[in-house]
């Protein structure tokens, strides 16, 4: 008899040891299916957030697979009625499911990596500052008012290098009072701990609270927006810092007219934003705005911007994650770009970069788009026109 | 949590006392340090109610009535208005810091503000510490005993 | 009089919503040993028959003579157990009331900080209870009157309810019409009935009943008194028409030159400056809209007037207020229509073809823009329709609760696209909530029409194609939960049905000292056991404005609302307070304080003996004298200030 009787049972421990791990709020899903529909996903693949959670939340089998998917753009987060924070509950399987060792292939290299070196690259140590010593980064003194804190992108990865001068040089143009928090500091830890690594997370966290408890300089900016979301949102409030993007001190340096630029040479621009400095900290008008006062540019916006931005792909993982062709979501938003006629396709954040020009290269559209960033254009501009 | 600080509020009947009741009724958590009195309306309080509640072991004085223009009794609320500032002063003659007692407008529908004031005074008043009494003269002693 | 009080405590489990906090044994413990008290008891629900009884057979048993309840809030239960005590041979003041409930028992987490609290509460109860002194209550007439607020379906029903038994009722509606939000429907779930054939009939019944003031473009501004002897202002905005003259004719409509959008067509046609709502509209009167009118504007036009044989259009007309004595108060505010920023998910205001609910019911309605023929911005008719529910409802980020009609309206929608154009339709819901008496029929036709019911929340609506067949569409899109698909259907038109939404200004509860609740409902005074009384006494609810519902419900809840009026009628009188002032004439002074502070110049100077007397009939009992009187002459019954010093010394006492 027993044969002929298939059936599933609930797995409750395993439903319970995700609960445990910070999974609580998915007790409260009524599966309406709101975060299947916005998840960007939806456009590219089968991946179904509700069905992880109900599944997840019987301990049913299945839910594993979706797990690595998700790239924690916080889409669904946004609308979810019942304002369940979706992406926690990725990262709470994510973490039980590495604990019993089923973290995928393709994240060992860059834990490997942080752990060992402090970058995902597996780029030996000392080569951290080796970018802001060939372009006279000024080392954090004493003295300095702001502390530059750079991505390992900026400081590990040729292309982001240039995004990394091109902050220095700015903010050498307007005068800012800065130094370049370099060896004393390390990864931010925020890619990392959307995989559910929180321990490796938690030694990196304590590097640069250590580094950053004692400079005197009360402000830190960052170039990557996940530096920004990892200190605002996922270091204790202790360091008593403020901590600000670099589109938001341009911004501001606009305004007060400490910057002027001149001349940007004439082009179409679409912005692209990077889930973690739009949805996750909702600096949505800042770069904007920089784009805005350069002159000869215009700007013009893509089918889905602001909250309702497409993320590039590489978020909770992504970057290092091989996707087949026709599954990558950066293509489907440089697709986007396109239609709109731009021929710059600007963004704000190391990883975005690097996950659109990789889309670029493989739909052969380096003629016709360009991936800049808003510190690069607005250096152009300032390059070309002086500062006051 | 026994030397917490104690707290007397003297709420009136018709909006207060509604919207410390609605606090209850939504299941609102709030401070068991706030204990309620209730009076018909705000304009009934007297100088020596809040004496006497000092003297009897409280730390701290909340008054509620409805908001300006909603007294069920028309001014009463205006009236107690005009008391609580002489009592501040009274307090002061005392050596007592003004900001043990507070005046506020709480309406019936007002059941969560209620709870948060009960909780935001509370802390108010854990902060200036338990009451000491400096210069307690004996005339008004005996006039609040 | 003045015997040795011996007080019966009794505490109150209230089920588990006391006692699943509160130790009650151990509060009923540490009463036994106050002075005065002869016994004290814990009792599971002191407000049943039983409960009562027993305070009943203590009395008598034990020769109590003061009664103390730590149980729910005063303002629940005072009048049960007064009553108790009164037919006990107690008199109603020698009871007193600690409230471990709402006060303390769920409000507090921690048991023993609870029990401590209830403790303190009960003994400022039974010592000031010791004290007390035996009041007379007077009776005062009940006025017949009774007035209502809205005139939506549940305003009209209450209305002629209560005029139907013969006594009067002003009905103040603040639009140029009756009807609410039920006069814009086409048909109405889940019999179908056209809403006109059945409206109507009873607009008309309230706009020539004898026992009816129909009062509309008026507002309530002022309300003053208590249960019984309300006086309450009102306030007419100026029509600019002299509606005693006005025929009703429409010339001056035909000329008025201005037209502006409809508010009634949801903005889908025009109107003029002058104009009735609705065809049906009662009063069937014309008014003029001063920001519209070409008159009011540039000085110059006076159109109608000229056409207006009866000469009723009156520019020089000023808002007035008129002044009304009710003993009751019905409350009929109904709702707003939600029309928040959830809409914006979905294209609304972004794509023509994407409505909402209430401009689909004025597409259908055959006396709406459209005359009853449901077409696109373009004119065309739709060959599919999706109806998306739950926009803005079940959801956190904007209105949590359920509206509980949506549901039901989107069924119905769904029949009438079917029945008029015969269009698919793809109707996406969360969870189908269709209880009630014949409604799962109703849900279970619509499904054999053939509509076809998506399981998922929508998403997003979108112009975007990704491919031919969505080229020129409305795309939406969602997860179908059941099947594990997301989709992408495309359709021609998209209808929002979003819930109802309470009023943003809650003015008339704050006249009529009622309470809302979170989202800005009024609260009934008991949710299963006084659906529609409110906490002050002689104000009834009475359909949208206690919470969402659908007509049944409305209609039901307005015939027991004018139950309750008129029952209070029927009755012609209620206690008046006894907590009046009293001043001791040994003790006055003769200041006249007193007599320049009572807001109702209820206390007069007696020149003879030089000292300030009480009229106890004009007194209300708000103790401001008390409270002024620098001899301590003037005194507050009940609320004397040995009772407030007893109470202070109780709370603390714990
Ligand atoms: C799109 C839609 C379709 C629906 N379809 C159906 C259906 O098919 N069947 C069904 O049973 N139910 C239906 N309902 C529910 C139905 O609308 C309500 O049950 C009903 O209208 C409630 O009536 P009401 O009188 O309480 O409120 P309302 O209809 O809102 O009437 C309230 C009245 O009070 C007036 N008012 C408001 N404030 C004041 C004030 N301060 N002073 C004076 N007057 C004031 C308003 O102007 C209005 O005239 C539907 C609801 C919606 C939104
Ligand atoms: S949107 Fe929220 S409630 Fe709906 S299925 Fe997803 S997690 Fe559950
Ligand atoms: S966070 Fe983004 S990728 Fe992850 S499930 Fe939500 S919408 Fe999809
Ligand atoms: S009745 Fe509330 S202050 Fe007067």
């Amino acid at each position: 008899m027993a044969e002929f009787m298939r059936c599933t049972s609930p797995m409750l421990e395993v439903a319970q040891a995700l609960l445990e791990a910070g999974g609580e709020e998915l007790k409260t899903c009524y599966q309406c299916g709101t975060c299947t529909s916005v998840c960007p996903w939806g456009n590219l693949i089968e991946f179904s957030p509700r069905r992880f959670i109900e599944t997840a939340r019987l301990g049913l089998e299945g839910f594993e697979e979706a797990t690595w998917t998700c790239v924690q753009c916080r889409m669904c987060q946004d609308r979810c009625p019942q304002q369940i924070d979706i992406p926690q509950i990725f990262r709470a399987v994510r973490g039980v499911l590495s604990e019993g060792g089923s973290t995928p292939p393709a994240l060992r290299v860059p834990l490997a990596g942080l752990r060992g070196e402090g970058n995902p690259w597996v780029e030996p140590r000392e080569k951290k500052t080796a970018w802001a010593t060939k372009n006279d980064v000024p080392a954090l003194a004493p003295e300095h008012e702001v502390v530059l804190f750079a991505c390992c992108a900026n400081e590990y990865e040729a292309r982001n290098q240039r995004d990394g001068v091109a902050v220095a040089g700015l903010m050498k143009a307007a005068g800012v009072s800065f130094g370049y928090l370099g060896k004393e500091g390390t990864c931010c830890g925020d890619l990392i701990a959307t995989t559910g690594a929180e321990s490796l997370f938690s030694l990196l966290r304590k590097t640069n609270l250590n580094a950053l408890g004692g400079v005197s300089a009360r402000t830190t900016v960052t170039i990557s927006p996940h530096c920004l979301n990892a200190f605002r949102n996922r270091y204790p409030a202790v360091l008593g810092m403020t901590f600000r993007h670099v589109t938001e001190l341009w911004d501001e340096l606009l305004r007060e007219g400490v910057l002027k630029p001149s001349r940007g040479g004439a082009a179409r621009v679409t912005y692209h934003d990077p889930c973690y400095l739009g949805r996750h900290n909702g600096v949505y008008e800042a770069p904007r705005n920089v784009l805005k006062a350069i002159p000869g540019i215009e700007l013009v916006e893509m089918a889905h911007h602001h909250e309702r931005s497409i993320c590039c792909g590489g978020g909770g993982g992504g970057a290092w994650m091989e996707r087949p062709k026709g599954e990558r979501l950066g293509d489907l938003r440089v697709m986007e770009a396109v239609s709109t006629g731009a021929d710059t396709l600007v963004t704000a954040c190391p990883y975005c970069v690097q996950m659109l020009e990789a889309s670029v290269l493989g739909l052969n559209l380096e003629g016709k788009i360009k991936v800049r960033t808003v510190s690069e254009l607005l250096s152009d501009s300032i390059a070309q026109g002086g500062v006051e | 949590m026994t030397n917490d600080p104690k707290i007397v509020a003297f709420l009136c009947h018709w909006c207060s006392y509604t919207g410390a009741d609605l606090a209850g009724t939504s299941r609102i958590k709030y401070t068991p340090a706030v204990r309620i009195v209730r009076v018909m309306c705000s304009g009934r309080i007297e100088p020596s109610f809040v004496l006497k509640a000092l003297k009897e072991g409280a730390d701290g004085v909340l008054i509620c009535g409805c908001h300006p223009g909603d007294c069920h009794y028309q001014e009463g609320n205006y009236k107690a208005l005009r008391r609580f500032h002489m009592l501040k002063e009274m307090l002061g003659q005392f050596g007592l810091e003004g900001d043990r007692v507070r005046l506020e407008w709480v309406s019936a529908s007002e059941g969560d503000r209620f709870a948060k004031l009960a909780d935001s005074f509370t802390e108010e008043i854990r902060r200036l510490g338990p009451l000491a009494w400096k210069r307690v003269g004996n005339e008004s002693e005996r006039r609040v005993a | 009089m003045s015997h040795e009080p011996r007080i019966g405590v009794y505490v109150c489990h209230c089920g588990v919503n006391i006692a699943g906090v509160v130790d009650v044994k151990r509060v009923a413990a540490e009463m036994a040993s106050e002075a005065g008290v002869v016994l004290s008891r814990e009792y599971k629900f002191m407000c049943s028959t039983p409960g009562q009884e027993m305070i009943i057979d203590d009395i008598q048993s034990h020769g109590l003579n003061r009664v103390v309840v730590a149980a729910c809030s005063p303002r629940m239960h005072e009048g049960t157990f007064q009553g108790a005590c009164r037919k006990a041979g107690v008199n109603a003041y020698f009871f007193q009331m600690a409230n471990i409930r709402e006060h303390d028992s769920w409000v507090t987490l921690d048991k023993e900080e609870a029990t401590r609290k209830a403790i303190a509460l009960t003994r400022a109860a039974v010592r000031r209870v010791r004290n007390h002194e035996p009041l007379e209550t007077r009776q005062v007439e009940v006025r017949k009157e009774v007035l209502v607020i809205g005139g939506g379906i549940a305003g009209i029903e209450a209305a002629l309810t209560v005029a139907e038994s013969g006594n009067h009722v002003y009905l103040v509606e603040r639009e140029p019409t009756i009807g609410g939000h039920m006069a814009r429907f086409d048909k109405t779930f889940p019999t179908l009935d056209c809403s006109a054939c059945i409206l109507t009939p009873k607009m008309n019944a309230v706009g020539s009943h004898p026992n009816i003031t129909l009062m509309t473009s008026c507002e309530v501004e002022e309300v003053k008194g208590f249960v019984g002897n309300f006086d309450v202002k009102v306030k007419r905005k100026a029509r600019y028409v002299d509606h005693d003259k006005c025929t009703g004719c429409g010339a001056c409509v035909e000329k008025c030159p201005v037209k502006v959008p409809s508010e009634f067509d949801e903005g889908l046609s025009k109107r003029k400056a002058i104009y009735t709502p609705f065809p049906q509209a009662v009063p069937n009167k014309p008014v003029i809209d001063r920001a519209a009118c070409t008159y009011f504007r540039t000085g110059k036009c006076r159109l109608c007037e000229r056409f207006c044989e009866p000469k009723a259009i009156a520019f020089e007309q000023q808002e007035s207020t008129q002044e009304i004595q009710v003993g009751a108060i019905i409350v009929a505010t109904g709702f707003e229509f939600y029309r928040g920023e959830a809409l914006s998910w979905y294209g609304h205001g972004r794509y023509p073809n994407v409505i909402t609910a209430l401009e689909f019911e004025r597409l259908n309605n055959a006396s709406g823009p459209t005359e009853g023929v449901l077409r696109m911005a373009d004119g065309r008719v739709p060959q599919s329709v999706a109806i998306l529910h739950c926009i803005g409802s079940r959801d956190k980020n904007y209105q949590e609760y359920c509206s509980r009609v949506c549901c039901m309206y989107s069924l119905k929608f769904a029949h009438l696209v079917k029945e008029k154009t015969g269009a698919e339709v793809f109707e996406f819901y969360i969870d189908m909530r269709s209880p009630g008496k014949g409604y799962e029929e109703f849900h279970d036709r619509i499904r054999e029409e053939g509509a076809h019911l998506i399981r998922g929340k929508v998403g997003e609506v979108t112009d975007l194609a990704v491919n031919p067949e969505e080229q020129g569409r409305l795309i939406v899109v969602a997860e179908d939960t059941l099947a594990g698909s997301r989709l992408r259907v495309p359709v021609d038109m998209v209808v929002l049905s979003p819930g109802l939404s309470a009023h943003r200004d809650s003015k008339v509860a704050q006249l009529l000292k009622c309470a809302v609740d979170k989202n800005g409902f009024f609260i009934e005074k008991h949710p299963k056991l006084a659906p529609v009384d409110t906490a002050t006494d002689g104000v009834f609810l009475a359909g949208c404005c206690q919470g969402p519902k659908d007509i049944p419900d409305t209609v039901a809840q307005s015939q027991a609302a004018a139950a309750k009026a008129l029952a209070l009628a029927t009755r012609g009188v209620v206690e008046a307070e006894g907590r009046t002032a009293c001043i001791d004439p040994e003790v006055c002074a003769g200041c006249k304080l007193c007599v320049s502070l009572c807001p109702y110049k209820a206390i007069s100077f007696d020149t003879a003996k030089e000292i300030s007397v009480v009229n106890e009939v004009l007194c209300k009992g708000c103790g401001t004298c008390a409270a002024a009187c620098p001899s301590g002459a003037a005194q507050a019954r009940h609320f004397k200030d040995v009772h407030i010093f007893n109470e202070i010394e109780g709370v603390l006492a714990l």
